[in-house]
């Protein structure tokens, strides 16, 4: 009699001591690379103690700063939502010619480097830009002044909202909204009714998204900027005045608090992630197609903060 | 190679998947696994293949060549339902993959590997398609690619789960009766599960029935369906008219709820053992009919039987029902008289068939 | 004869007929009911040419106002070259560690359930959701001297704040999530029937890994590399507070572009922001193209 089958659990499973080791060196890695720098920026800012840390923060440029950045925000993540559900209608509930054009043009802000960003605006809008006279005769300035670092935050962030919807209402397919068309609803009514009840966890991950990177940006806004203190800082700016004085547990300070936001940030981006996991799309197109709505979520990682 | 199974247990948390399973697979056997979902049907198969461990019971392969105990002869090829082909490699690599992953003291030579390929290929009828990808196949190509893959490494059982489930239905005739071809010429013992009794039925030498983690019954298709040990089986393969009590063992014609000790009767008639009088006769039962339907050359009656108002089902070919009507007027609503030419009964120990012989055509 | 509509009950309005605007006649290639393209199309379009594209040319038309020596001069001297070997140097590193900790990463977080798996797997976005500033002054406070990690390499007498080694480690962080985010959900769906398939053909557990379950993740695995590649390029924020930002030595590219910025060069500033940008460029058409393909070996 010939011995039984060995079974083939050994070939489908590493051995109990390769997991280990592995989830250890994982764990170490992103530990030293990920834990610590979170760590440092605590430490840091509490080095001096609670009451430097305080004032550090209330302090009139830091608030200044903070105001500047929650404008820059504030108009920042509206208008892309606008401008990213314009983009998403037309992409995802259509078809026409150029849509993978459009598609790679609106991404195009994710492969250029910040600095860059802020560099183009300078081009246009500075003393010796294309409408730099045109500025100079009304009295006007962007660059250097806080509609440059606005316009700065829009580009940046240009592609986020879009980016999350569209996937989104592409697996969803047009077969709700033609339902509610042949009954009679206008354009407006059927965005509001049917489209975005939808959509809603999708809109609100690319608005999360969005603003993580709007506050956080540094690199467009710091080539734009005019680095006048109070005026024309934002957080992330005022932290580099504060480094390069070596104010460094003010700067740290500043710093925590927008470590706190990406926190924040991470832990809103996981409760919509279950959210929209849970939530099975709803789908008229196959079953591939749902499934890509999930991993589209999953797929859409790109700069962020810079 | 023959396959021994003994006193399998499996369980899942709480729910036992496979309970005390026995039985003997002959080597050249082609059998099929036959049951409803969460019958323990596709766990067994994996359980055989050694890609589960039971929690009790053990699975042994009785090579041939005993003696030699060749390594080779104990591979087992498994094929998925969903194929599970690797979709990086062309189709060539993918039959080659089993030679390819042998250690090097086994494993063939390229020409030898090229050669056993393209034979597989051709057995399956594929050749032509060594280049491509799997994502450029259809469902039916794939599945017989999986089919080659796994017969590449000579394997000494074939396990089939649920093969052409994921086909359609066309293409899973067709599939069948290749299976069976290939079986023919083979002679590779094989087990393979499914759902669906025709397939069963019409592939397997021999049937196992299971339902609930247990085997109801095991034996040849005519058996299992003409001499069903157990109600499960009984009424699991085809269509089956359950009536209570006895039927046609009073005298007179009607049915009696009897009682037969503690449990109450329960009879069970074929649609195709039912007879249609059209005049009261012994042992016959009283109905009126409900509804026609005919479907390709049979003609489905339904009857409404008058003391209870339950449904009964008497099929019989087109032809016979037409002379039928032409010859007794026989209409919707008409009365008529049902007269079964087999009953089956189960008692406590065994079934039980009664046999109206004189009713025997 | 009544028409259509007349017959129509009282109080259901039927959908009226569209006039079809002139960016639905130009370039819809199935007619749809749905109202709104043209607003929404137009809408896109402004924006994008508005926002991204007009300023975009803007770097485009200033390079071309140059004459070729000296856009040549601008975005190929000594130094700037120097800043290219560091920032492609840096990045290409970065990336490509970022790729082989990334699948380890990814392999551990979607096969091996420990405790606090979930919280880990959201703390692999951080470096998306941290600012860079903050990044910046953070990893340079680990890594200096007298630094929590930096006193430790400063005994065996490494030293990576304000070195070439400190812009490869920023890097490294920011690039961190690409490689997992992209790896991650082709991990997930990897049926595990394949591995079995091939288990049940004789491969040992080794030699399932790197014939079937890599080659499946070789797509999702490079794109993430070209994705962190491509980030680290145009990084700024984290970089300059631990470089040292020393010409020829420790001096990033986009850094270049803000120092020549700051003394009024806005054409040497321009030209090497060109160069960028066409490698960003190339690059996100490579990134397409892997990701086509991907898609097309998908399901079998």
């Amino acid at each position: 009699m010939t011995a039984p089958s060995p079974p083939l659990a050994s070939r489908t499973q590493e051995p109990a001591w390769v997991r280990r080791t592995l989830i250890g060196a994982a764990l170490a890695f992103l530990g030293a690379f990920l834990l610590l720098p979170l760590a440092v920026v605590f430490a840091e800012a509490l080095k001096k103690g609670l009451d430097v840390y305080l004032a550090a923060i209330a302090e009139p440029d830091a608030l200044a700063a903070l105001r500047l950045t929650l404008l820059a925000a504030g108009i920042a993540v509206p208008l892309n939502v606008a401008i990213g559900l314009a983009a998403a209608w037309s992409l995802a509930k259509f078809r026409f010619r150029g849509q993978n054009v459009l598609l790679t043009l609106i991404d195009l802000p994710f492969s250029v480097s910040p600095v860059i960003a802020g560099l183009i605006y300078v081009l246009l809008f500075g003393l010796q830009g294309w409408f730099g006279p045109w500025l100079k005769a009304h009295d006007l300035q962007v660059v250097f002044a806080v509609p440059g670092i606005v316009l700065a935050t829009v580009f940046v962030t240009f592609p986020f909202v879009a980016r999350e919807l569209i996937p989104t209402m592409q697996a969803q397919g047009t077969e709700q909204e033609e339902a509610a068309r042949v009954l009679g609803a206008s354009g407006w009514q059927i965005l509001r009714r049917v489209t975005l009840p939808n959509v809603r966890w999708a809109l609100l991950y690319g608005v999360i998204l969005c603003n993580a990177r709007a506050m956080g940006e540094f690199g467009a806004v710091s080539v734009v900027s005019g680095h006048v203190r109070g005026v024309t800082n934002t957080l992330p700016l005022h932290i580099e005045i504060l480094y390069n004085e070596y104010q460094s547990a003010a700067a740290f300070a500043v710093a925590s608090l927008l470590a706190l936001l990406a926190l924040v940030t991470l832990a809103a981006k996981a409760l919509v992630e279950r959210r929209l996991e849970r939530a099975p799309p709803v789908t008229d197109a196959a079953p591939e197609r749902a499934s890509s709505a999930g991993a589209a979520v999953a797929f859409d990682r790109t700069a962020l903060a810079s | 190679m023959s396959i021994e199974i003994r006193h399998l247990q499996k369980r899942y948390g709480a729910t036992i998947v496979c309970d005390d399973l026995s039985l003997d697979i002959r080597s050249g056997e082609l059998v099929a696994l036959l049951g409803p979902s969460g019958s323990g049907k596709t766990t067994l198969l994996r359980l055989i293949a050694g890609l589960e461990a039971p929690d009790a019971g053990s699975v042994a392969f009785h090579g041939e060549d005993d003696a030699g105990a060749d390594p080779r002869a104990q591979r087992v090829g498994f094929v998925f339902q969903h194929y599970a082909l690797f979709a990086h490699m062309t189709i060539f690599e993918n039959v080659a993959f089993g030679l390819r992953v042998r250690p090097r003291a086994t494993r063939p030579d390229e020409a030898t590997i090229r050669r056993r390929v393209h034979e597989l290929l051709a057995l399956v009828q594929l050749d032509w398609l060594a280049d491509r990808y799997p994502h450029q196949l259809s469902g039916g190509q794939r599945q017989r690619i999986a089919l080659a893959r796994a017969l590449a490494v000579e394997p000494g059982v074939l396990l089939l789960d649920e093969p052409f489930g994921a086909l359609d239905a066309k293409v899973r005739k067709e599939l069948r009766r290749w299976l069976r071809r290939l079986h023919d010429e083979m002679h590779v013992t094989t087990v393979f599960v499914t759902h669906d009794q025709e397939e069963a039925m019409e592939v397997a030498d021999r049937v196992v029935i299971m339902n609930r983690g247990r085997i109801e019954q095991a034996g040849s298709p005519d058996e299992v369906y003409d001499h069903p040990k157990t109600p499960f089986v009984l009424q699991f393969l085809g269509d089956v008219n359950l009536f209570h009590g006895r039927f046609g063992h009073a005298p007179g014609g009607a049915i009696e709820a009897g009682a037969d000790g503690a449990h109450e009767e329960v009879s069970y008639v074929r649609p195709h053992e039912l007879q249609i009088l059209a005049a009261p006769a012994a042992d016959t039962l009283p109905v009126t009919l409900s509804q026609v339907l005919t479907v390709g050359t049979q003609a489905r009656i339904e009857f409404r039987r008058i003391d209870d108002g339950s449904y009964v089902d008497v099929e019989m070919p087109r032809s016979e029902f037409a002379a039928l009507t032409a010859r007794s007027g026989l209409g919707i609503g008409s009365r008529a008289w049902l007269k079964a030419r087999r009953v089956t009964r189960f008692s406590a120990s065994a079934a039980e068939t009664a046999v109206d012989p004189a009713a025997m055509i | 004869m009544a028409s259509p509509a007349a017959l129509a009950p009282a109080g259901v309005r039927r959908a009226p007929a569209r006039a079809r605007g002139p960016l639905s006649r130009a370039l819809l290639t199935r007619t749809s009911v749905l109202p709104g393209f043209d607003l929404s199309l137009g809408i896109t379009l402004f924006a994008l040419g508005l926002i991204v594209l007009l300023p975009l040319s803007a770097a485009f038309a200033k390079t071309a106002t140059m004459s070729w020596p000296a856009f040549v001069g601008a975005a190929f001297s000594p130094r700037v070259l120097a800043s290219y070997r560091l920032t492609f140097g840096a990045s290409l590193a970065a990336a490509s560690v970022n790729a082989a900790f990334g699948l380890l990463v990814t392999w551990v977080l979607v096969r091996y359930p420990f405790p606090g798996r979930r919280i880990v797997d959201a703390l692999i976005d951080l470096p998306f959701a941290l600012p860079t500033a903050v990044a910046g002054i953070a990893l340079t406070a680990l890594y200096a001297d007298n630094g929590w990690v930096g006193r430790w390499l400063a005994l065996a007498g490494i030293q990576v704040a304000y070195t070439p080694l400190g812009v490869f480690v920023a890097l490294t962080f920011i690039g961190l999530p690409f490689v997992v985010r992209t790896v991650q959900p082709v991990l997930q769906d990897l049926p595990r029937e394949v591995e079995e398939a091939a288990a049940t053909l004789g491969a040992n557990r080794a030699q399932v890994f790197m014939r079937v379950i890599l080659p499946a993740l070789a797509p999702a695995l490079l794109t993430g590399f070209a994705l962190a590649f491509a980030r680290a390029l145009g990084e700024y924020g984290s970089v300059i507070f631990i470089a040292g930002n020393l010409p020829m030595v420790s001096e990033i590219a986009p850094l270049l572009i803000v120092t020549k910025l700051e003394q009024y060069d806005y054409a040497g500033a321009t030209a090497i922001a060109v160069v960028l940008l066409l490698a960003a460029f190339t690059l996100l058409l490579a990134i397409n193209a892997l990701q086509a393909w991907a898609r097309r070996r998908e399901a079998a």
